[in-house]
Order: C-alpha cells, then structure tokens, then sequence
C-alpha cells in the first residue's frame, strides 16, 4: 500500500475515534478546572502526558486531595497495560529508525494501539500509519483538552452520542480479526473474563490487563487444536 | 502551582517510560511463532475487553449495570462490518442505533 493510501486509510479510521477522543478531552478540561487547575497546566499535562486515562484518573485523585505519591502509584498501575501495548507494537513499529520509534512510543496507548494492531496484522508492520493516527489523535487531545477547560459544561457528549463511539469503533475493527477458531477463541474467553473480573472488582484497573494477558492462552490452546 | 508541576512532570516520565519500554525491549528479540500469535491474540483480547469494560458499567460498588445503547450500537457495527466490510459505514450505523435506543429505550 503506498504513502497515499495509508494516509487516506489512517484519516478514514482514526476520525471516529478522533471525535470519542475529543469528548473525553472536553471531560477533562473542564475537571482539571473544577480540580483547581490553571489553563496552562491542564494544556501542559495533554502535551506532555497524552493519556486520558492517567489525566483524568490524576485531576480526579486532585480534586478529592489525594497525595501525590497515592496519584504516583495509581499512575504507574495505569500505565501496566502500555508496557503490553509496546510490546504487541514492537514488530509494526520496528521498520522506523529509532529517533522515530521512540517518536511514536508517545503514541502508545489505548485508541493508536487498537487501530495499529489491526493494520499491522492486516498488511504487516506500518510506522507510517501509526504515525499518522497517533498525530490525529494527539491533536484531537490537546486541542479539546484546552477547549473543555474554557467553555465549561456547556456541551453534553452523552447527547451527540459521542460517549459511544469508543465500544462501537472497537467492535468495527474487532470484526475483521474475527477469523478462524484461535481469534475467536481469544476474543470470547477476553470478554467472558473482563464481564467476570468487573463483577467481582468492579473498576479495578488490573482487569484490563489480566483479561489481555490470560484470555491469548485460550487462542493458543484453539490452534493447537486446530493443528492436531 | 509548583506540586502540579512537578505531578505534570513526574506523570508524563512514567507514562512515557511505560511506553517506549514495550517497544524497545521487544524490537530487540525475535519472536517466535507461538510469541507472535501471543501477541496477535493481545491486541483481540485487549479489544474484547475494552468493548466489555464499555458496555458494563458500575456504581463503585458491586451494582453492575449494562448500557443498551452501547451494546445495540456494538451489535449494528459489528453487523454492518461483517455485510458490508465498510468501517465508516460500521461506524456511523452504530451511533444512530445507540442514540436511538438511548431515546426510546430507559436504561
């Protein structure tokens, strides 16, 4: 696929989620005001950090006055599941020379890792695409971020239905990968457990992570299978 | 002002160290057939489970509840990729079955 394709393809698939993105940027704009933060903060974390979850998790901990090392901790929990993300990347990214590598390690996290992993099963590794992406992302980020912390509370996301475009963008490119009894295998066994985990530590942010770890032995159990 | 800036610069370190450990410890070993399907089958579990953790939510407690316009909305997507193969299509479909039911349907 040549440069102008991927371009076109990345635009294609990263606006959806670019405008979920956007409204979670808008949430945390105005918390990090009601947390007591200034302007320039709120827009120096989005840069510098770019990870709705760590932000909106930090300003949150902020407002109900938690100490700094308690936000520390539940911090570097956050960020377990990356370290997976970074890993499951690696190959994709690893045609890119390492000033741009360590360049797109910033756009590791939840939303890049989703549509990268798609494309890089589906035409092999692709740093240009991740690029591109996380870039759309990013300004889609900072931008609604520093937009939130000044209009307030005046747009609601649950209105324009942006809250759903997350699980509904996801569940689109889920489809594809859906192909043969190890990937079926892998996403069931990922949901039953996720859906098992939640009722029992309801919000615990290890479920992601022990849901993404445990549920691929499934997948790997179904090939074998499927080899015998 | 100073202890948020430092919070800022201390989140922003961890959280790009988290990231870019990933990737380079891995781009430096090779990976096996079996490591590769592990690795494959992550991002389909991490999907998986990033779906479900949409879909059900939770008051902090143990009360678990399920949003119908998130699951209506996943269900139409997820029919529409697998009809068509279009993702805008997907997509857009998706969202105005999940607002729809949002509309008609108490959650």
């Amino acid at each position: 696929m040549n440069r102008k394709t991927t371009t076109k393809t990345a635009f294609i698939e990263a606006i959806p989620l670019a405008l979920a993105i956007a409204a979670y940027g808008i949430s945390y704009g105005i918390l990090a005001i009601q947390a007591g933060l200034d302007p320039a903060s709120i827009l120096m974390m989005s840069m510098l950090v770019f990870s709705g979850s760590v932000q909106l998790t930090t300003v949150a901990m902020l407002a109900e006055g938690a100490a700094m090392t308690s936000i520390i901790a539940t911090v570097l929990l956050l960020n377990l599941r990356n370290v997976l993300y970074g890993a499951a990347l690696a190959e994709g990214l690893a045609p890119a020379e390492k000033k741009w590598r360590w360049l797109l390690a910033f756009g590791v996290s939840d939303e890049p890792f989703v549509l990268g992993s798609a494309r890089f099963q589906k035409y092999g590794p692709d740093p240009l695409y991740f690029g591109i992406v996380t870039g759309i992302f990013y300004l889609a980020w900072i931008t609604s971020s520093f937009f939130g912390a000044f209009i307030g509370d005046q747009i609601d996301p649950l209105k324009w239905g942006l809250d759903l475009a997350f699980p509904i963008t996801f569940a689109a490119l889920l489809m594809p990968s859906l192909k043969g009894k190890p990937a079926i295998a892998t996403a069931i066994s990922a949901a039953v457990m996720m859906a098992g985990l939640e009722s029992f530590l309801p919000g615990n942010e290890l479920n992601l992570i022990i849901s993404g770890l445990l549920a691929p032995f499934s997948g790997l159990y179904a090939a074998k299978e499927v080899e015998q | 002002m100073i202890r948020n800036w430092i919070l800022i610069g201390v989140t922003a370190a961890a959280t790009y160290l988290s990231r870019i450990t990933g990737i380079e410890v891995m781009s430096r070993r090779k990976i096996t057939p079996a490591l590769r399907l592990y690795f494959d089958s992550v991002s389909l579990s991490i999907m998986s489970a990033l779906i479900i953790s949409q879909i059900i939510s939770h008051d902090g407690y143990a009360q678990i509840n399920l949003s119908l316009p998130a699951l209506t909305g996943c269900f139409s997507a997820a029919f529409v990729m697998r009809k068509a193969n279009h993702f805008l299509a997907a997509v857009s479909v998706g969202i105005i079955i999940g607002i729809l039911t949002r509309s008609f349907l108490p959650n």
